[in-house]
């Protein structure tokens, strides 16, 4: 079809923001559902501390498993405590998680790629095989192995985490790289006789964050659930931190009986990664070169 | 004098957005009769491209279509899918502009030949190949049965062309539109396409629509022109006519932007000013602004198409006095 | 004259390995570039024009042949590179959509070839950038904006702007008109010959527009397979091609004038590609005068009347016209 044709169809770039904001709401619905849900637990989660009804660690045995109330929304745990308010907090400590062991396997991943996908020859290949060991562990087991080594500990799972994911950014960014690397304007460079090293930082870079933004969005989800994963198989925090994997750990003699001490922190760890996941979706059709940089 | 084969009546496409309005199309009139190869000229913007589409009723959402495309007294605007479907390759074809990207790469060209004659034609396969390799043969392809056999990345793109031509007059259409299908090519292979395009024309009675930004195309292998601006045609006429002494201030003008063999030395002219955003509601001429014969009437009434020649007109208000002067 | 011209090339090979074999993109290419002087490379698919561009910019490297800046051989092109090259010749690409970094800011963008080989203060950097802008027929509040706010002949002046911020004395252009509307190449080719008046600069044009070799140049190269086939001043080229694939080349173009549509005459067949490359002479399939000497052994390029270079056993013309 005519490239001209986009040129009808897209809004152009001096309208109003507002406007622009509300063009691309109705387009993209779906993103701006997950950019809400999202926007509510990450205040929640920052906030819980003046919002919480009750204390997250006060105990009360005379309240013990109490179903869903009013005066519980998600009921009590095996010590009375309300589970509504240990979620609230728990958020706080699985958006760290997160972000820090997004942020940080991107700081390790994307590097590697860029130079992998720049360089190509042997430095691809030593860079490659060596993230290739990382991968060749199944999912969990390398993080597993790592806090083995490192001891038990949220901290030691963050880290553990982080390096087993590092290897996919490499191989995203290396993919990116290489598809920016034949783009006229590095060509461009080279004959100005710009350094490589500029090269990289400048135009290789910025054009291929692209996809690294999308997985780490989506990732960020995947990362609270296995941090609660490794939580659940007391390997990642422990008690008295309040993780939401954990709690759901805990539950685990009780919640046959009383079902909301698992399901409960369980439905906040999956609206977390819904939300998550469709930003990451909206994100990639928003980035995509064809909205917003006509052709 | 016959039915047109295509007859574009006050054709208009609006592409409405949350900003803006687009109005891509502003009431573009055309017809095109058996045996007849007209050119449809304009640069980017001015609506040719989306003529074409518009014609066969593939015009992307959110586009609104309204007015009147009759092919071969069908009426296209506002029909269905299934119905579009019977005219499009059975009535009209069309070939577009970049070969190389119009197959697919895991498919031999006499597969996918093959699979689009029996979409139409109740063919068996053995009666299918035939055909197919019929088809390349009036399509001068050197060498049609080892063509049959190849894949696209084994073609140039000027094979790529004639096989997509083959195609478009598998099922013996009345009309084909060729939408920019040579500027992609190398200049000795588009000579050989649009020689062959005006035999076919003239061999099966087809009617022609040769869409290109390229005058010296249309001067070599069209009779008739329609000089497209901002989404309205504004010059139409017999080539010999146009040509010779372009009745329209855009005509004009981009003959003489054109760097051509033999032109004698001086100054390019250049067209001041930019396209009109489509966007904005136009009163007036669309070319006013740009225009050096421009005067008040100009930018406050539209002027329609008037006819200053027998069978050559232009959307002008000062050609009547120019022509009168003469 | 007896001035040493500003590009001199010698016997310029580029070969590619394939498996087929090896490919020569560009075959023992001799040509030469003067001060101020526009020399345009012309020819289709697989002739190697823009490969030729490519290697003498140092893009690529020469696997034979010489390249002379200046009077100076340049012996190590990767090393020369980023030092010299880059101050004395210069590119401007097809596609002005991707030769400019989409996320960089135009200012930015024209400013890089300056921060690369000295260092500015930033006012004398704007300083500059607002020069060059204004040279190439725009404004300079324009350095603050990003490429896809501007069109496409925008998006050219401000490619051209960034390949002279060097003050190169010549410059590649690789089609640079063939993605824009027709009536903003004329405002391009405009743009490039007050540039030339006013600056002095030269160009290696490379195009397959014979009617912007015409008005623009004033020597024409034709390729043919890598081959260089014929080369000259553009109007004795034109008016008296020597080659028969030039004669072809200029029978194919269509003319504005409709009354001459007979004369266009098609040539049978197609550029072949450069791994099945023909014996002898490689335009002898399609050539109407070959003969067996044509098809068996590759001619050498002869000079006619010491103006006009050509490939050929059975030239069209035998002297040049004065």
């Amino acid at each position: 079809m005519n490239a001209n044709l986009s040129a009808f169809v897209a809004e152009p770039v001096s309208a109003g923001f507002w406007l622009r904001a509300r063009a691309f709401a109705v387009h993209n619905k779906l993103f701006v559902v997950g950019i809400v849900i999202f926007s509510i637990i990450l205040l929640a989660s920052v906030f819980a501390q003046w919002i919480v009804p009750y204390a997250p660690t006060k105990i009360s045995f005379a309240d013990k498993l109490l179903p869903p109330s009013l005066d519980h929304f998600m009921g009590t745990d095996k010590f009375g405590r309300d589970i509504f308010s240990r979620v609230l907090v728990g958020g706080q400590t699985s958006m760290m998680v997160g972000a820090f062991v997004t942020f940080l396997a991107i700081a390790i991943g994307a590097p590697i790629g860029v130079l992998s996908g720049y360089f190509g020859g042997w430095v691809d290949a030593a860079l490659m095989r060596f993230s290739d060991i990382f991968l060749a562990f199944p999912p969990l087991l390398l993080p597993i192995s790592i806090v083995a080594a490192l001891g038990p500990g949220l901290n030691n799972a963050m880290i553990a985490l982080a390096i087993s994911w590092f290897p996919w950014y490499a191989r995203i960014a290396r993919g990116a790289v290489m598809r920016v690397r034949e783009e006229l304007y590095v060509d461009a460079a080279r004959a100005m006789g710009v350094s490589h090293f500029r090269i990289m930082i400048r135009h290789i870079t910025p054009n291929s964050l692209t996809p690294i933004i999308v997985q780490g969005s989506m990732d960020f989800g995947f990362t609270i659930l296995a941090a609660a994963s490794l939580s659940f198989i007391g390997l990642g925090a422990r008690p008295p931190t309040i993780e939401w994997g954990l709690m759901a750990a805990s539950s685990r003699t009780q919640f046959l009986e009383h079902w909301w001490t698992a399901l409960c922190p369980g439905f906040a760890i999956f609206l977390t990664v819904l939300a998550v996941n469709l930003i990451g979706d909206g994100l990639r059709d928003v980035l995509d070169p064809k909205h917003g940089i006509s052709e | 004098m016959t039915e047109p084969i295509l007859q574009i009546t006050d054709l208009r496409v609006e592409f409405p957005g949350l900003v803006r309005n687009v109005k891509a199309l502003r009431g573009v009139r055309l017809d095109l009769h058996k045996g007849q190869v007209v050119g449809l000229v304009g640069e980017s913007g001015s609506g040719k491209s989306l003529t074409a589409l518009a014609c066969l009723g593939l015009v992307p959402s959110p586009g609104k279509v309204s007015g009147s495309v009759k092919l071969d007294g069908y009426e296209v605007v506002g029909r269905g899918e299934p119905e579009l479907a019977h005219l499009r390759g059975g009535v009209a074809a069309m070939i577009f502009q970049n070969p190389m990207r119009a197959l697919n790469p895991f498919f031999t060209i006499g597969q996918q030949m093959v699979e689009v004659i029996r979409c139409h034609r109740p063919f068996g396969k053995k009666e299918a190949v035939q055909a197919a390799r019929k088809g390349l043969q009036d399509v001068q392809m050197p060498d049609p049965e080892i063509a049959l056999g190849k894949y696209p990345h084994q073609m140039s793109g000027g094979q790529i062309q004639r096989v997509m031509i083959a195609l478009g007059l598998a099922c013996k259409p009345r009309l084909l539109i060729a939408d920019e299908c040579t500027t992609a090519l190398d200049v000795t292979v588009q000579a050989q396409i649009i020689v062959l395009l005006r035999e076919l024309a003239s061999a099966y009675d087809l009617a022609v629509l040769f869409i290109t930004h390229d005058l010296s195309v249309v001067a070599t292998v069209c009779d008739r022109v329609a000089v497209m601006y901002a989404g309205e045609v504004v010059e139409n006429g017999l080539v010999v006519d146009v040509f010779a002494d372009p009745l329209h201030p855009y005509t004009r003008k981009l003959m003489s932007t054109v760097p051509t063999l033999g032109r004698a030395d001086g100054e390019l002219e250049s067209i001041r000013g930019q396209v009109p955003d489509l966007a904005l509601p136009m009163a007036g001429c669309t070319f006013c602004d740009r225009c050096d014969f421009a005067t008040d009437v100009c930018a406050t009434t539209p002027p329609g198409m008037q006819g200053y020649r027998a069978d050559h007109q232009a959307a002008c208000h000062h050609t009547a006095q120019r022509v009168a002067t003469e | 004259m007896s001035e040493i011209p500003l590009l001199a090339v010698e016997g310029l090979t580029r070969e590619f390995p394939t498996k087929n074999g090896i490919v020569s993109a560009v075959d023992d290419v001799t040509f030469h570039v003067n001060k101020a002087e526009t020399v345009a490379i012309v020819g289709e698919s697989g002739c190697g024009k823009s490969t030729l561009a490519m290697t003498v910019l140092g893009l690529q490297t020469a696997t034979a042949g010489e390249i002379v800046v200046q009077g100076e051989h340049l012996a190590d092109i990767s090393k020369v590179m980023g030092d010299r090259i880059g101050r004395e010749i210069s590119i401007v690409f097809q596609n002005p959509h991707s030769a400019l970094n989409p996320k960089m800011k135009v200012g930015a963008i024209i400013g890089e070839p300056l921060k690369t080989a000295f260092s500015l203060s930033r006012k004398e950097l704007n300083e500059r950038v607002a020069t060059l802008l204004t040279e190439v027929g725009l404004r300079p509040e324009h350095m603050r904006r990003y490429p896809h706010e501007f069109s496409g002949g925008q998006l050219q002046r401000i490619s051209i702007a960034r390949a002279l911020a060097l003050e190169p004395k010549l410059l590649i252009l690789d089609e640079p008109t063939a993605a824009l509307d027709v009536s903003v190449q004329a405002q391009i080719l405009e743009l490039l010959n007050k540039l030339q008046r006013e600056l002095g600069v030269s160009y290696l044009f490379i195009t397959h527009d014979l009617g912007t070799v015409d008005y623009i140049a004033d020597r024409v190269i034709v390729m043919y397979l890598g081959k260089l086939v014929e080369g000259g001043p553009v109007k004795d080229v034109f008016n008296a091609p020597a080659h028969p694939y030039t004669r072809a080349l200029l029978d194919s173009v269509p003319t504005l004038d409709p009354t001459q549509r007979e004369r266009l005459k098609i040539i049978s067949g197609e550029v072949p590609s450069p791994i099945n490359r023909p014996p002898g002479c490689a335009f002898a399939p399609r050539c109407s005068y070959a003969q067996d000497r044509c098809r068996h052994e590759v001619p050498a390029t002869t000079l006619l009347d010491g103006i006009r270079d050509v490939a050929c056993f059975h030239p069209l013309i035998t002297k040049a016209p004065n």
